[in-house]
């Protein structure tokens, strides 16, 4: 899978919000905590997976792999739910 | 043989240039020439060559736009922007012409915003009301005025916000809706204020998040043009970095201006 071209990550007052690059769609903007803005940045116009995703929480933070595998399947439902996740 | 003349304009932190055979801003006063203008708009009559029909339709605060490449059609004129949209040749050929400045300036306006607003001047300091149309911006500003001596409405529909990296300025615009607020003044913003309708009077601070969405809804842009929505981006996440914005639920009176000046005061004090 990969993310939406049309989406743009951008940091303000220290928070990061992926913004929707277009006119109309119900999703203008998505707020993002630490995790999903790491991730977003580090997947950003690349094609991943959701073990790719675990490795990077589990490289980056103090948790082990069924809390990261977890935390994934969250945030993934989270982006599909939203459109900014384009999948085949 | 139709008489082309040079006018020049401040809109905003801009000097813009415009070549017409008309006066393009009726209601505007001309300024004096100030070196090289960042923008230029030359008007022509007559019909233009014509855009393909199957132009992509862009729905804008403005109304429809039909776009193909860099040409811009609306109901009585079309643009076409050179790459950098600091040149735009512009055929009119209707009655309703006074978007095309409006336009070229969204196109082509770097460091500077057009946001749909009703703004007041106090004490050398400007506050901008955002709100979806109906909501009662209008309605707050006049509070405001009854509220404050020597509060004064800047301009109540579509002013000008830039910024120069480090200050932000609120300025008067040629667009000012049903009311004919066409005041050629600038003030440092001091608040943004999205006012929305409530059963009592009630001011709070926005998020950074609440602060970015409400200037993004009342800022005019392409947002499916990187090309014109990144730099709308950078000022919007420009103003929100430094201007304190709020939120303020109000009834239609008095009384709202007055919670509204001291939420803002308030928090000058943390």
């Amino acid at each position: 899978m990969k993310f939406s071209p049309n989406y743009a990550i951008h940091e303000i007052c220290g928070e990061h919000v992926a913004i929707f690059m277009g006119e109309g769609g119900s999703n203008q903007m998505l707020s993002l905590n630490h995790s999903a803005a790491l991730l977003w940045k580090t997947f950003a116009d690349k094609e991943f997976s959701p073990d790719d995703m675990v490795s990077i929480l589990t490289s980056n933070y103090d948790i082990d792999a069924a809390t990261a595998r977890a935390d994934v399947q969250e945030i993934l439902d989270q982006w599909k739910q939203s459109g900014v996740i384009a999948t085949d | 043989m139709e008489t082309i003349r040079r006018y020049s304009y401040r809109l905003g932190g801009l000097f813009i240039e415009i070549e017409a055979p008309f006066d393009p801003l009726p209601q505007w006063a001309e300024c004096a020439q100030e070196g090289e203008a960042q923008l230029h708009i030359h008007v022509r009559t007559g019909l233009p060559s014509p855009i393909a029909a199957e132009a992509e339709r862009i729905d804008t605060s403005l109304g429809p736009v039909w776009r193909e490449g860099n040409r811009f059609r609306m109901k009585d004129f079309q643009l076409e922007a050179t790459e950098d949209f600091t040149h735009f040749e512009v055929q009119a050929w209707g009655q309703d012409v006074s978007h095309m400045v409006t336009m070229a300036f969204v196109l082509g306006a770097r460091d500077n915003l057009l946001i749909h607003s009703s703004c007041v001047m106090l004490d050398g300091q400007g506050y901008a009301f955002i709100a979806p149309s109906g909501t009662g911006k209008s309605t707050h500003a006049d509070n405001w005025v009854r509220a404050f001596p020597g509060c004064q409405l800047l301009n109540d529909d579509n002013p000008i916000l830039s910024h120069d990296g480090e200050q932000v300025s609120l300025h008067g615009s040629p667009w000012s809706g049903k009311r004919p607020v066409y005041r050629q003044e600038q003030v440092p913003l001091r608040a943004l204020v999205r006012i929305v309708r409530g059963q009592e009077n009630r001011i709070e601070p926005a998020s950074p998040l609440e602060a970015l969405t409400m200037l993004l809804e009342a800022t005019s842009t392409l947002r499916r043009d990187p090309q014109v929505f990144r730099p709308t981006l950078e000022s919007i996440k420009c103003v929100v970095e430094r201007i304190p914005c709020f939120i303020l639920h109000c009834l239609p009176d008095t009384a709202s201006a007055r919670t509204c000046l001291e939420g803002i005061a308030q928090q000058n004090k943390y």
